[in-house]
C-alpha cells in the first residue's frame, strides 16, 4: 500500500482522522525515497502544523522529522554552539514570526519598524552564515488583535516595509531563503475565519486549520524541490478544464474563453498560468475525450487560446480512458507517475484516475472560478530551488526507478471501478417535458451519433406522437450526482421492420459502456411493443463519429451494403449483450 | 455520543479506544498534555459541529465532561 493511499485528501476533513492517518503513514512498510529534518525557529505556538506538514510531506515519501525551538529565542539558538539548532543541522529552518511578539510596541500609535527591521536584519544574517539550512520564512501579517480592525492603515505601511526587507533578503539569496505571503495564505482562508481567538489567548496558537493546511502546504512545497521531487508534467484536460463548455457539441464559437464572459476571462487567465509554467521548463500535456481535430482547432484558431500545439510534449485525444492514457504518456515523456500532476473538471474522471494510478496528482477545477488561476500556488507543486548536484542525481535515479503500470494490469481495475461509480440508468418513452432536451440532444451531438439526423423540438413533439415511432430517452446517475437525460433512442415501424432512426449519447457519460445498455433495453421495449421480425440500422460517416464505426457490428447486427457513406446493417433475432449488466442499474420508467 | 469522543481521544493521543473509559483524564493518560488538549478540542469541534467557549475549554477533561459540554452546547 503506497503512502499516498493511506493519506487520501478526505483525512483533511478531520484533525482526528489526519493524526490517525499520519501515524498509519509513519508505520507503514513502505520505502522512503528521502528525508528531511525541519526546525521551527519562532516565537508562538507552531507545533499544531505538524499533523498537516507531515501529511503533505509524508504524502512523497519523504520522511521528516519535527522539532521547535523555544520561544522567541532565535537569535540564541542560532548562536549557541550546543543549542539543537546548532548541533543537530536541520535541513530546512522555519523561521515562524508573529510581529507583535518580535515588538511588543507594534500595537501603539506610532509605531515605527526599525526596531523589528534591525532584528530580522540579524538573523538573516546569523541564518545565511552559521546554517545550510534552506530558511522559509514569512511575511507579517497585522498583530492577532487588530486583525479585523478599521484604522489600520499606518500599521500595515509600517509592516510592509518589513516585508519588502524580507522580499529583498530572499531575492539576493536565491538558493537559501524561501518566503511565504501570508497575507495570501489569510486571505485565502477568509482571514477573520483563519483566526481562533480562544487558542491565541490561551496559549499562542491563533491559526485554525484551514490557515495550517494552507502553510503546511507552501512548506511541503518547498521541502518537495529540495529534495528534487517537485513534479514535472502538468497533464490537463479539455472541456472545462482549458476552456469553458465542450467543443465536440457547443463548437469553437460556443466555448468560452476569452473577454467576452466572467468564465471565459478565468480559463484564459489559467491558460496564462499554464503558459508561464510551460515556459519555466515544465512539460505540458493534453488529456481529453474528444475528436483530435476539435481541439487542435481551438488550440490553433480560436483568437483567445494562449496554449498551442506546440506547447505540448505530448497528447492523448481519444475515447480511451484515462488512467491508460496517463500511463502510456508517463511512458513516452520517460517520466514517473509521480511526476504528473492531472487537472479535470469531472469528478468519475478525477476518481478513476486516483484510484487506478494513485502515483498521479489529482487537482479538481475548483467550483470558483476565481480561484483557478491560481490552482497551482497552493501547494507549489512546480516550485524550482537550486539544486545540488547530488539532488540533481538522485532525482534522475527516481526517474529510472520509476514506478509504470502496464495496460493489462489496468484493465481489470478498470471494472471495479466502473461498477463502483454505481452508475444507474432510467429509460422512459419521452413525455413532453422531454421533448425540448432530446430535440437539443439531436442538434448538438456529434461523437456519439450513428446517423446524425438534427431535429427541431416541432420534428421531436410530431415523431413522438406518432404510433409507428418510438423514441426512448436515457437519463443517467451515479455516485457523483444527475447527468440528466444524455440518450436518445429512435425506432421507426416499417411494415414488420424496425429502423433505428436515431441512436446518440452525449460526450459525458461515455467511456463506460452505457451505450450498450441503452440500446439492448430500447430494443427490447421495441420488441414487446411490435415484435419486428427484422431490425434495420444505419451507420453514416461524418467528420465527426469515427469513434461509432464498428458499433452495430459490436452489437450484433450484420452489416447488409456500404454505399457513400452509409452503411446498412440487419439482424434477424433481437440482439443481446449481457455484459454491461454487472457495471450498471437499469430503471425502466 | 460517548463513542464518538471516544473514538476522536484515541484518534489524537494514539492509543486503543478500549483504555478510554468515561472517567479517563489527563492523569490517567500520559499523552495528555497541554498541546494535545488544543489539538483534542479542534478535532471534536471538527467531528462535532460544535464551537465550544473560553471558559469550556479548560474543564474539558474527560469524557463525561465533555458530553456535558456539548450538550448544553447543542441544547442551549
Amino acid at each position: 500500500m503506497l503512502r499516498r493511499q493511506l493519506l487520501p485528501d478526505s483525512a483533511l476533513e478531520s484533525l482526528a482522522r489526519l493524526t490517525d492517518a499520519v501515524r498509519a503513514a509513519e508505520a507503514a512498510d513502505a520505502t522512503w525515497l528521502s528525508e528531511v529534518g525541519v526546525h521551527f525557529l519562532r516565537n508562538f505556538t507552531t507545533e499544531p502544523l505538524d499533523p498537516y506538514l507531515k501529511f503533505h510531506v509524508l504524502r512523497e515519501d519523504i520522511g521528516i522529522r519535527i522539532s521547535h525551538g523555544g520561544y522567541g529565542t532565535m537569535a540564541q539558538e542560532l548562536l549557541h554552539p550546543t543549542s539543537d539548532t546548532s548541533r543537530s543541522h536541520p535541513e530546512v529552518i522555519v523561521l515562524s514570526l508573529l510581529i507583535e511578539l518580535l515588538d511588543s510596541n507594534v500595537v501603539k500609535p506610532g509605531w515605527s519598524h526599525e526596531t523589528a527591521l534591525w532584528q530580522m536584519d540579524d538573523l538573516v544574517r546569523l541564518l545565511i552564515e552559521r546554517t545550510r539550512s534552506l530558511i522559509i520564512a514569512n511575511t507579517f501579517i497585522l498583530p492577532i488583535d487588530l486583525i479585523g480592525s478599521t484604522n489600520t492603515d499606518e500599521v500595515r505601511s509600517q509592516i510592509e516595509e518589513l516585508n519588502t526587507f524580507m522580499r529583498q533578503a530572499a531575492l539576493k539569496n536565491p538558493s537559501r531563503i524561501r518566503i511565504i505571503e501570508w497575507d495570501v495564505l489569510l486571505e485565502s482562508c477568509d482571514t477573520t475565519a483563519a483566526i481562533d481567538r480562544r487558542f491565541w489567548k490561551s496559549s499562542l496558537a491563533p491559526f485554525r486549520t484551514s490557515f495550517l493546511d494552507l502553510y503546511s502546504r507552501r512548506i511541503a512545497g518547498s521541502i518537495r524541490s529540495l529534495k528534487g521531487r517537485s513534479k514535472k508534467c502538468l497533464v490537463l484536460d479539455c472541456d472545462n478544464t482549458l476552456w469553458g463548455g465542450v467543443i465536440g457539441e457547443d463548437g469553437i464559437e460556443g466555448i468560452e474563453l476569452g473577454e467576452h464572459s466572467d468564465r471565459g476571462r478565468h480559463f484564459s487567465a489559467f491558460q496564462a498560468r499554464v503558459k508561464e509554467l510551460r515556459e519555466r521548463g515544465i512539460m505540458v500535456a493534453v488529456c481529453s475525450k474528444n475528436n483530435e481535430e476539435d481541439v487542435w482547432d481551438v488550440l490553433e484558431n480560436h483568437p483567445h487560446c494562449l496554449l498551442c500545439k506546440s506547447d505540448l510534449v505530448g497528447w492523448c485525444i481519444d475515447w480511451e480512458d484515462k488512467a491508460s492514457n496517463l500511463a502510456k504518456l508517463a511512458e513516452e515523456l520517460n517520466i514517473g507517475l509521480d511526476s504528473i500532476v492531472f487537472v479535470d473538471d469531472s469528478p468519475q474522471e478525477r476518481e478513476l484516475v486516483a484510484s487506478l494510478l494513485p502515483e498521479v496528482t489529482v487537482l479538481a477545477v475548483p467550483e470558483d472560478l476565481s480561484k483557478y488561476p491560481s490552482l497551482f500556488e497552493r501547494d507549489g507543486f512546480f516550485e524550482t530551488l537550486a539544486q545540488t548536484h547530488e539532488d540533481q542525481i538522485r532525482a534522475q535515479m527516481y526517474q529510472e526507478q520509476a514506478i509504470r503500470r502496464s495496460h493489462r494490469q489496468l484493465f481489470a481495475e478498470l471494472d471495479d471501478f466502473l461498477r463502483s461509480l454505481a452508475t444507474v440508468l432510467r429509460i422512459r418513452r419521452i413525455k413532453e417535458a422531454d421533448v425540448e432536451r432530446v430535440a437539443q440532444l439531436t442538434r448538438k451531438t456529434n461523437q456519439f451519433n450513428l446517423t446524425t439526423r438534427r431535429y427541431s423540438d416541432e420534428q421531436i413533439r410530431e415523431l413522438a406522437s406518432n404510433r409507428d415511432v418510438a423514441i426512448y430517452a436515457m437519463a443517467v446517475s451515479d455516485r457523483y450526482g444527475d447527468m440528466g437525460l444524455t440518450g436518445v433512442f429512435i425506432a421507426k415501424r416499417d411494415g414488420a421492420t424496425a429502423v433505428i432512426d436515431t441512436l446518440l449519447l452525449s460526450c459525458r457519460v461515455l467511456g463506460r459502456r452505457l451505450e450498450f445498455g441503452f440500446v439492448d433495453q430500447c430494443m427490447r421495449l421495441v420488441d414487446e411493443l411490435w415484435q419486428p421480425e427484422v431490425w434495420h440500422a444505419e451507420y453514416i460517416l461524418t467528420s465527426k463519429n469515427d469513434q461509432v464505426r464498428g458499433f452495430w457490428p459490436d452489437v450484433g447486427l450484420e452489416l447488409e451494403g456500404e454505399d457513400n457513406g452509409r452503411s446498412l446493417y440487419r439482424a434477424q433475432v433481437p440482439v443481446r449483450r449481457n455484459d454491461y449488466l454487472e457495471i450498471m442499474t437499469i430503471v425502466l420508467e | 455520543m460517548s463513542d464518538t469522543i471516544r473514538n476522536v481521544m484515541a484518534q489524537i493521543f494514539g492509543i486503543p479506544v478500549e483504555e478510554i473509559s468515561a472517567s479517563s483524564s489527563p492523569d490517567s493518560i500520559a499523552q495528555w498534555d497541554s498541546l494535545k488538549h488544543m489539538q483534542l478540542i479542534m478535532a471534536l469541534e471538527d467531528d462535532l459541529g460544535v464551537e465550544f467557549t473560553d471558559e469550556m475549554i479548560p474543564q474539558l477533561l474527560s469524557v463525561d465532561a465533555i458530553e456535558r459540554a456539548v450538550l448544553k452546547l447543542t441544547n442551549g
